[in-house]
């Protein structure tokens, strides 16, 4: 079998898409723990759309013509894993879109839009690995933990990023912090409100959760030329990590620790939608291998 | 819908590839790509109890076909006539998604064996459409008074097999070709065997003789 070739342009569309959906997600969860949260808010969903912009910019790069992009367009009804994706993408901007302006003024659909948002999240960052999973080709793409890992490394990093902007920009820290202020840490600390306290608990949770599935990916399927980088990138840096540093944020909360685990998990995110082209190779030859079949 | 494919006699079959220069020479294919191939299943066993046979792999015209649904823009798709899986190059990106959810292709469409070829020229992914040009209105069924007679035309790697290993027609059709090649197969005794893979349900079958081979699929 030939050597398969990592298509960065779709690696970076699935990552920045992800991160977008992952931060506009848990805008909408801070919707349900309470807190003033309008400026932080604000500003996470300008960072979510400008992620999900740079998303769009990939895929166009991909499809490299302005024929293919309304090909895609009028296949987005076809029900194929790859049209879920785009439909995935395209709520989540609307979504995005509409928060913002209803997020500016002040509204009482905040709730039900925050709903809308949590769901977008997962829609994205599940059908970027089920468009994946449905490649039965591939072995080493086509199994339920590669859905899963890509679900839970979407909303991980999300977390952490929004848990960054909260302590930068969120109500205890109207001013933000100041260039070489040493005195940010114990900043983040004043933040840590009761609702922030319960979104680092879901972040902890997501945390422990997206180890395990990553753990489970890498035992799980056939990984060839990319096991060495998937178990210290992906296992490694993209989850014990943030599950380390989310559990850290819970006992003292230091921005420091949001730091570290926002990069691990941006990290891990990154290498394993880059990883998985690179066990391409594993599986093929033993689809054919084991696929003698006699039917009469 | 009906269930076009080929039907190829393994016990005829010696490997000549008069199949694949049919097939590029009918399909313009470009140089170093095969929409068909031959793959030698290596010998097995000790003389003189040794076996071995050829297996000639093209587009197996999945019935859950798995490149329709990973193509973004719909470019793989199935004939509303006659349900052949084809390939509309207008349509196809390159964006190599169908070559990896093909369980018999390679990654990049560029090495033997698959049965999908990215062209690199245009920049397109290409497959055996069984001549779907000349036989989208053929019954199966040659007739060789007059090879182009649309209602019985044949792929070229069919009428072209020096062997006579191989036949067309709907599956679903007891009157087609390569139905009647099948029942005569079973007829006789012999296997009929498939390229099962991940459930894809391939429509392309095989006979051999337990006589000539025993049945290893592609080998190793």
């Amino acid at each position: 079998m030939s050597k398969a070739v990592i298509q960065w342009s779709v690696v970076l569309l699935k990552f920045c898409a992800v991160g977008g959906a992952g931060i506009l997600g848990f805008v909408g969860l801070s919707e349900f723990v309470g807190g003033e949260k309008k400026r932080v808010n604000t500003i996470a969903i300008v960072i979510a759309l400008v992620l999900l912009a740079a998303a769009a910019c990939a895929a166009f790069v991909r499809l490299g013509k302005p024929a293919s992009i309304m090909s895609v367009a009028r296949n987005i009804s076809s029900g194929t894993p790859v049209s879920l994706e785009f439909l995935a993408f395209v709520a989540c901007v609307i979504v995005a879109v509409v928060y913002l302006f209803v997020t500016m003024r002040e509204s009482s659909t905040k709730k039900a839009l925050g709903i809308a948002a949590m769901i977008v999240a997962v829609a994205v960052g599940f059908t970027g690995g089920y468009s994946h999973q449905a490649m039965v080709g591939m072995t080493a793409w086509h199994s339920p933990a590669v859905s899963v890992s890509f679900l839970l490394s979407a909303l991980v990093p999300g977390g952490f990023i929004y848990l960054a902007l909260v302590a930068l920009f969120g109500a205890n820290n109207e001013g933000g912090s100041e260039e070489g202020d040493d005195s940010v840490d114990s900043s983040v600390a004043q933040t840590v409100d009761d609702s922030t306290r319960k979104m680092t608990l879901v972040l902890v949770g997501l945390s422990l959760l997206s180890t395990v599935a990553l753990i489970a990916n890498g035992l799980m399927v056939p990984l060839g030329s990319a096991t060495v980088l998937y178990w210290i990138l992906v296992s490694l840096v993209g989850g014990a990590v943030p599950l380390a540093s989310a559990a850290l944020l819970l006992a003292r909360p230091l921005l420091a620790w949001i730091y570290l685990g926002a990069g691990g998990a941006l990290v891990g995110a990154f290498a394993l939608r880059a990883t998985i082209w690179l066990a391409l190779n594993a599986g093929l030859s033993k689809t054919l291998e084991s696929a003698a079949i006699i039917i009469t | 819908m009906p269930k076009r494919s080929l039907v190829i006699d393994l016990d005829r079959c010696s490997g000549c590839d008069s199949c694949v220069v049919a097939c590029k020479f009918e399909n313009s294919v470009a140089l170093g790509n095969y929409w068909t191939t031959v793959v030698p299943v290596k010998p097995t066993g000790t003389h003189p109890d040794i076996d071995m046979y050829w297996v000639p792999m093209q587009c197996q015209q999945c019935e859950n076909s798995p490149c329709v649904g990973a193509c973004p823009t719909g470019a793989s798709y199935r004939d509303s006539e006659n349900n052949v899986v084809l390939i509309n190059k207008e349509e196809c990106t390159g964006c190599k998604s169908c070559l990896a959810a093909c369980p018999y292709s390679d990654p990049e469409g560029n090495q033997k064996p698959s049965v999908r070829w990215f062209n690199e020229e245009e920049g397109v992914t290409e497959k055996c459409t069984l001549c779907n040009h000349l036989t989208a209105a053929s019954d199966g069924v040659e007739n060789t008074n007059d090879t182009s007679d649309p209602a019985h035309a044949v792929p070229p790697c069919v009428h072209n097999c020096s062997c006579g290993a191989r036949s067309f027609g709907d599956l679903d059709d007891p009157n087609s070709a390569a139905s009647k090649v099948l029942a005569q197969a079973e007829t006789d005794g012999r296997k009929v065997c498939i390229i099962e893979a991940e459930g894809v349900m391939p429509a392309t079958r095989y006979i051999l003789s337990e006589e000539i081979a025993t049945w290893r699929g592609l080998g190793e």
